[in-house]
């Protein structure tokens, strides 16, 4: 980073409106680590605020990021269409127990290459967090492993939802009824519910996930295997929605409640977060 | 095409963009220049609308020019600094990107769904002469081949003689190219844009307000795409006119030769960029002999430069300015040197640098990174294709633009790790591809299936 400019130094913060300082104290320029501090000796360095560096050195990597785990999720998705596919080409069409079979059994191994291209994706993000790591001078990483797993749960989540839902939502501002030919009249609520807990979900399993492989917990691996399992085996069950919804929701907040705990959370702080916000005290640092 | 963009490192030489890029060279002893900037004020301009890429002048990191700072700063910590910067940057730049990218998409994608008139057969280009209504399917694909060579041909004998123009500095020929195709471009096709959408939507305008609309939106673009403007509106104006050239494309060019089309289109940008002899790398030595800003024309740029002085009012007066200059218009062979443009901007900028540096002013950059128009094109053709002819499927034309942006993410990896000018279509229209032809044939059934029953994966 530049040291020290007389004539020309690189801020960077983005912004829409020129600004016109008065000739500042002496700065300090943080560098985009957020970790060491150069100061400029003649007197002016450019003032970027931690946030601005913090956050834009931050800031865009979760969001490059989410389309990474988008793009994983994609591959997945793809790897699986075309091992059904083939398998339904290869079979007889007019079989409807083998379909259904097959149907089964292509839902199965979607989920279980999600969940393998999860893993990919952590190798991935652990290699790249050292890189960053080795690369900045105090050896702290700009961003943590939990961020990261929070980011890649999201991402995964979306992606996953957009795909379930983007085109009922397309057909849905068509004309039409719903459930005319004797299906659930509740799809398009349904559906909208079932996407939802599905994006939680994704967003929990990811922090779960990436703390039992941070940690070399199996069993963390292997919860978020079988929940996920479970929850795409529930909604089998539709159109009886009691049977795929309701425990749906139930995991999610138990997986919900897990993630928080291994986030750090505890019930104290939640106590003292509902307690500041009936009090409408602002909290005090480090509670 | 990706390059990174700094400007004016130093106060001592006039400022614009032929300093910009000089800095690399000759940085002014007393001042200490940010070795990454400095270095890459090389690239500092556009080169064709399709390349990518940065390309870094020698670097000017090594310690002579510490001696206007009293704080020793080693190498090895400056290396690291300039990685970590690289990295940075690199993360930024994804997202200073990300948004004009998605944007053009969506205009080009809401466009494609609700207007029909972009998804109706009216004829073809003279760049594709051969029909594809031929009822064998071997007869269709040579068609689209052949189709594919001649647009292919048509781009690199302009390309070619774009590069033998700018070699005998034939600038007017080139200005005035320029601003004929952004004439037709801001009025042509935005008043037939307009016009369809009007219908579309049942809406009745008088000529009078049409004229005044298109008059005003035309002029204003000029003025800001090869004048000066407020950077998001330059940035909005070539947003739109690409769009509205990806709009054509889609229209005017058949099924099949569009997708031959994008392949061979990434295979060339590869090439020329790449290749030793290719045009667009001669253009880019060339301009560099010259220490001159090559063609800052059909390029996006997103970032900014800002004077922040109190000494001077006259530099307090000027506005962000920047360069970004016209954009495509039909064919994308059509290359523009903003030499004169440029000249003029030099020249307002003239003030700016010879004043002598106080310690009062403080002059702020930001690093920005550029992505040639065609780019822009060509990402939103795939989509706006995707979307098209999809069977009405939103996963392909939503797989689509996740590859393209992911591409674009590894491009600028890409960047960041070789430091020079790169092509960005190829790794993005390659995955387009790929995820437009897998999502359309495989992921769909299994979608749909999945959907009937309600099934959740």
């Amino acid at each position: 980073m530049p040291v020290l400019v007389t004539s020309g130094q690189v801020c960077r913060h983005s912004t829409a409106v020129r600004p016109i300082w008065a000739p500042p104290a002496p700065h300090r320029y943080q560098s985009g680590t957020g970790a060491g501090w150069r100061v400029g000796t003649a007197g002016h360095s450019c003032q970027c605020q931690s946030q601005h560096s913090g956050g834009s050195g931050i800031a865009p990597v979760p969001a490059s990021s989410v389309s990474y785990r988008a793009f994983f999720w994609l591959v997945s998705l793809l790897l699986s269409s075309l091992i059904w596919f083939i398998a339904v080409k290869a079979s007889d069409p007019q079989d409807e127990r083998l379909q259904k079979g097959l149907l089964i059994f292509g839902v199965m191994f979607s989920v279980l290459l999600q969940e393998a291209f999860r893993f990919l994706y952590y190798k991935l993000l652990r290699k790249a967090i050292e890189g960053l790591v080795a690369l900045s001078e105090d050896g702290c990483s700009p961003i943590s492993i939990q961020q990261m797993a929070y980011v890649a749960g999201v991402g995964f989540g979306l992606m996953s939802g957009a795909f379930s839902m983007i085109n009922l939502l397309a057909d849905a501002l068509g004309p039409g009824t719903v459930g005319i030919h004797g299906d659930s009249q509740l799809y398009f609520l349904t559906s909208a519910f079932m996407t939802m807990v599905l994006i939680f979900l994704h967003t929990f399993w990811g922090i779960l996930f990436f703390h039992g492989c941070e940690h070399r917990r199996w069993w963390e691996i292997a919860a978020v295997v079988i929940m996920h399992l479970t929850v795409s085996g529930l909604s089998f069950c539709n159109p009886m929605y009691v049977g795929s919804l309701v425990p749906s929701y139930l995991l999610m907040a138990a997986a919900a409640a897990w993630a928080y705990l291994l986030s750090g959370g505890s019930a104290q702080n939640l106590r003292r977060f509902l307690l500041c916000l009936r009090s409408g005290a602002s909290p005090q640092p480090g509670s | 095409m990706i390059a990174f963009m700094n400007n004016s490192d130093s106060e001592e030489e006039p400022c614009n963009e032929r300093t910009s890029l000089m800095s690399a060279e000759s940085p002014p002893v007393p001042s200490y220049q940010d070795g990454l900037p400095a270095s890459e004020a090389g690239e500092a301009q556009a080169h064709r609308k399709r390349r990518a890429g940065s390309s870094r002048g020698p670097n000017n990191i090594a310690g002579g020019e510490m001696s206007g700072s009293g704080v020793p700063v080693r190498e090895s910590i400056l290396e690291n600094e300039e990685e970590e910067l690289t990295l940075k940057y690199g993360a930024k730049h994804v997202i200073m990107l990300f948004v004009p990218v998605t944007l053009c998409m969506i205009v080009v994608v809401a466009t494609i769904k609700s207007v029909r008139f972009y998804t109706e057969k009216n004829g073809q280009l003279i760049y594709t002469p051969f029909s594809e209504d031929t009822p064998s399917v071997g007869q269709r694909l040579l068609n689209s081949v052949l189709n594919t060579i001649v647009m292919i041909s048509v781009i690199i004998v302009m390309t070619v003689f774009l590069v033998l123009l700018y070699k005998y500095r034939c600038y007017k020929f080139i200005h005035g190219w320029l601003i004929l195709s952004s004439l037709m471009l801001l009025f042509l096709f935005t008043y037939i844009y307009l016009g369809e959408v009007l219908k579309t939507y049942n809406v009745a305008m008088d000529y009078p307000t049409l004229f005044i609309v298109i008059w005003n939106f035309g002029a204003v673009g000029m003025i800001c795409i090869h004048w000066k403007g407020p950077l998001q509106l330059q940035q909005a104006y070539l947003i739109m006119i690409s769009a509205l050239m990806a709009l054509v494309f889609i229209k005017y060019l058949p099924e099949w030769s569009a997708w031959v089309i994008l392949g061979a289109i990434s295979i060339y940008d590869l090439m020329a960029v790449l290749c030793p002899k290719g045009p667009l790398r001669m253009l880019v030595e060339t301009a560099q002999e010259r220490n001159e800003p090559i063609f800052p024309a059909l390029i996006y740029s997103s970032a900014m430069m800002w004077t922040v002085g109190m000494a001077k009012p006259d530099t307090a007066a000027r506005g962000a300015s920047q360069q970004t200059w016209d954009a495509a218009e039909d064919g994308r062979e059509q290359l523009r040197s903003p030499a004169h443009a440029e000249s003029q901007m030099s020249d307002t900028r003239g003030p700016v640098p010879t004043r002598p540096v106080t310690l009062e002013e403080l002059e702020e950059e930001e690093r920005g990174v550029k992505l040639g128009l065609g780019d822009f094109i060509f990402y939103s053709v795939l989509v706006g294709k995707a979307a098209a002819t999809a069977s009405g499927d939103w996963n392909t034309t939503l797989a689509c633009f996740v590859a393209i942006l992911i591409g674009l993410c590894l491009t600028l990896l890409l960047l960041a790790v070789f430091k020079k000018a790169l092509p960005a279509l190829p790794i993005s229209i390659t995955f387009g591809l790929i995820f437009y032809f897998s999502t359309d044939n495989l992921v769909r059934p299994f979608m749909d299936t999945l959907a009937s029953h309600q099934l959740y994966i």
